[in-house]
């Protein structure tokens, strides 16, 4: 059960996030540097919504419920007991940029019911360069899904959606942020444009890939794409056979005359089933105006024919365009293969292992036996990281950290970027990466002042909006106030009042700076 | 002499219908020479497309467009969407030309899909 399935309710409005930029460049690393400002580097690493709404539901029946209490309703993050913490997973890497300790809630319109939760930390994937003309930022588009898993609910029962979802096991969201603002002195600085669905999540359905636990980011969906132009973006669907209808998701994919203006004009753009011999089946067609896009975050059902379920279990969807001629411009792959991690980033220590799982599927169903290879594209030492070259599809597997030996002096452990591939590990092969961070190790002997006081300076060099207000690199202000530190690094890392909000610190140094701590408290 | 164009991922995952007899000439894109793999990485700021804006706007336009867009082929071909833009940025368009009306361009050019 996804974002796609029902009840779900659809919303838009703009979105803060305002990540300092001072740690985007590894010269900002090294002791004493001034390093490299680039265009926020005060910022707070928040990550915050305004002035979103719900506009469309869909009930538990499958219609559309435009009298449902929560339409019109907002959809707010509370900032309670923090903002929410947008960041990367280091310098090396910037395209898998993290929120952090985000607490959603959405209202009854008018209030009086609503629930709430923390996000699940969440990865910005299907990063896509073209949406509109103009580069970064505000040409830029892409996806955060993530889910819901201990939502409270108060108050709800006049809307049978919100009621529906209470029912759950917990509750899915996706959304869409584009358009985003990174011009210093302009209004809409570090805003942007967001669109999202939050729908049930829970275990897989018998045409998914069911029995498998594939965590809160894999998309138990089918995918369009083009064939590598980029011309287009991704556009996840799921057919539901028992419903009879395929639901397709044009959120990240219909490209635009200008950053959140209008949508290039395709004429009619149908929903098509390519057969193997014979003329395209249509299954209907889509508003992809951005109109339309606003209310429905651009998740859109089709109904089908027993007929059509039938084929399209078998066959490839497309997207058909009529204009500026007819032509097919998106398209499931031939097999209907997709491939895919259940997450692709991960902060590693010195002997830590993470288990990942690549899921394979055509046409939706999990493929069994299926090999997939592993292999390092980037980071020296290769040491510093152990993974199998070959995997079966579905079925985990480890990646163990080593001492990476400390390869970019100032700049903590190493970035390494592991590519997994549908048929050998070439270039044309590759499905996808795992970004893994390794942290150094870090043993000190002493406690002392000259061995820990660089981390918390460098953490105050490469985060200037806290050093303006508290100069945690300044070993008077940390002897004042060593307490409230050591209250911030304890904080859970999912907490969005956890220090360092970069959440680029190894286990290692976090208890050596606890030590550390706990020493000064304890000094006369 | 029957000439198609293709790419790594069509041919291997569902291949191509050569509807003429003979000889043909199959260029596909995304594999033709070995190439690197590219890490990827550093800011957001620097990522840039491999290809000016303009190109996407003439394909939006229509003013660049495929040799073959025949909505009255049974099958539809190419069987998936056709643009293609190579890792050197070149825009190519898939094709199926069974006939071998299209002149073939220089193949020389590394067609990495990378």
């Amino acid at each position: 059960m996804s974002y796609l399935d029902i009840p779900r309710i659809h919303f838009s409005g703009s979105f803060c996030s305002n990540p300092s930029t001072q740690n985007n460049n590894k010269a900002s690393f090294a002791p004493g540097a001034s390093g490299v400002p680039a265009w926020n580097p005060m910022g707070m690493h928040w990550f915050y919504l305004q002035d979103c709404t719900v506009k469309t539901a869909i009930g538990p029946d499958g219609n559309p419920a435009p009298a449902d209490a929560v339409v019109g309703g907002a959809v707010d993050t509370t900032n309670d007991p923090g903002y929410g913490r947008m960041v990367d997973i280091d310098p090396d890497y910037q395209q898998a940029s993290q929120i952090w300790g985000a607490q959603f809630k959405v209202s009854l319109k008018g209030g009086g019911g609503e629930f709430k939760d923390k996000l699940q930390t969440a990865t910005l994937r299907d990063l896509w360069l073209g949406r509109a003309p103009g580069g970064f930022s505000q040409g830029f588009s892409g996806v955060y899904q993530s889910a819901f898993k201990e939502p409270t609910f108060q108050s709800v029962s006049s809307s049978p959606i919100l009621t529906a979802l209470s029912k759950a096991t917990g509750i899915a969201i996706k959304f869409v942020v584009y358009a985003y603002d990174s011009t210093q002195g302009t209004p809409k600085f570090t805003f942007g444009r967001i669109v999202g669905t939050i729908g049930p999540f829970g275990p897989a359905d018998g045409d998914e890939t069911s029995g498998m636990d594939l965590g809160v980011h894999f998309l138990q969906a089918r995918r369009m794409e083009d064939a590598g132009s980029r011309a287009f973006g991704k556009a996840p669907f799921k057919l539901n056979p028992g419903k009879k209808k395929v639901t397709i998701d044009l959120g990240n994919c219909i490209p635009e005359v200008s950053p959140a203006g209008a949508r290039r004009n395709f004429g009619t753009m149908e929903a098509v089933i390519l057969l193997p011999s014979a003329k395209p089946e249509v299954l209907g067609t889509l508003d992809y105006s951005q109109a339309h896009y606003e209310q429905t975050a651009g998740i859109e059902d089709i109904k089908i024919t027993d007929k059509q379920v039938s084929l399209l279990k078998k066959n490839q969807l497309g997207l058909r365009v009529s204009s500026p001629s007819t032509s097919l411009v998106m398209n499931e792959r031939p097999m209907g293969l997709y491939i895919d991690a259940t997450e692709i980033a991960f902060r590693l220590n010195s002997g830590d292992s993470q288990s990942v799982t690549l899921v394979a599927t055509e046409f939706g169903v999990a493929t069994s036996g299926r090999k997939l290879d592993l292999k390092l594209i980037s980071g020296t030492p290769p040491s510093g990281i152990s993974f199998p070259s070959s995997v079966t599809a579905g079925t985990g597997f480890s990646i163990t950290a080593a001492d990476p030996g400390n390869p970019r002096g100032a700049v903590d452990g190493q970035l390494y970027q592991v590519g997994y591939f549908s048929g050998g590990p070439a270039a044309s092969f590759l499905e996808g990466m795992l970004i893994i961070k390794v942290y150094d190790p870090f043993r000190p002997k002493s406690l002392d002042v000259p061995t820990i006081m660089p981390i918390l300076a460098q953490y105050a060099q490469v985060y200037p909006f806290m050093k303006a207000r508290m100069d945690i690199g300044d070993l008077t202000f940390v002897k004042a106030n060593a307490t409230a530190i050591l209250k911030s690094i304890n904080w859970d890392e999912e907490d969005p009042r956890y220090m360092p909000v970069t959440r680029d610190l190894s286990s290692e140094k976090k208890l050596a700076l606890r030590g550390f701590l706990l020493l000064l408290l304890m000094m006369p | 002499m029957p000439n198609h164009i293709t790419s790594v991922i069509e041919i291997r995952e569902g291949g191509i219908l050569l509807a003429a007899s003979g000889s043909h000439v199959i260029r596909v894109l995304g594999a033709l020479k070995e190439t690197p793999l590219l890490a990827l990485g550093g800011a957001k700021e620097d990522m840039v497309s491999r290809v000016p804006d303009s190109v996407y706007e003439g394909y939006y336009n229509g003013s660049l467009s495929g040799p073959q867009q025949d909505p009255a082929a049974e099958p539809f071909n190419p069987r998936v969407a056709s643009l293609f833009i190579t890792r050197t940025g070149e825009p190519l368009f898939l094709q199926r030309d069974p006939a071998g009306e299209i002149d073939s361009e220089d193949s020389e050019t590394d067609d990495d899909a990378s």
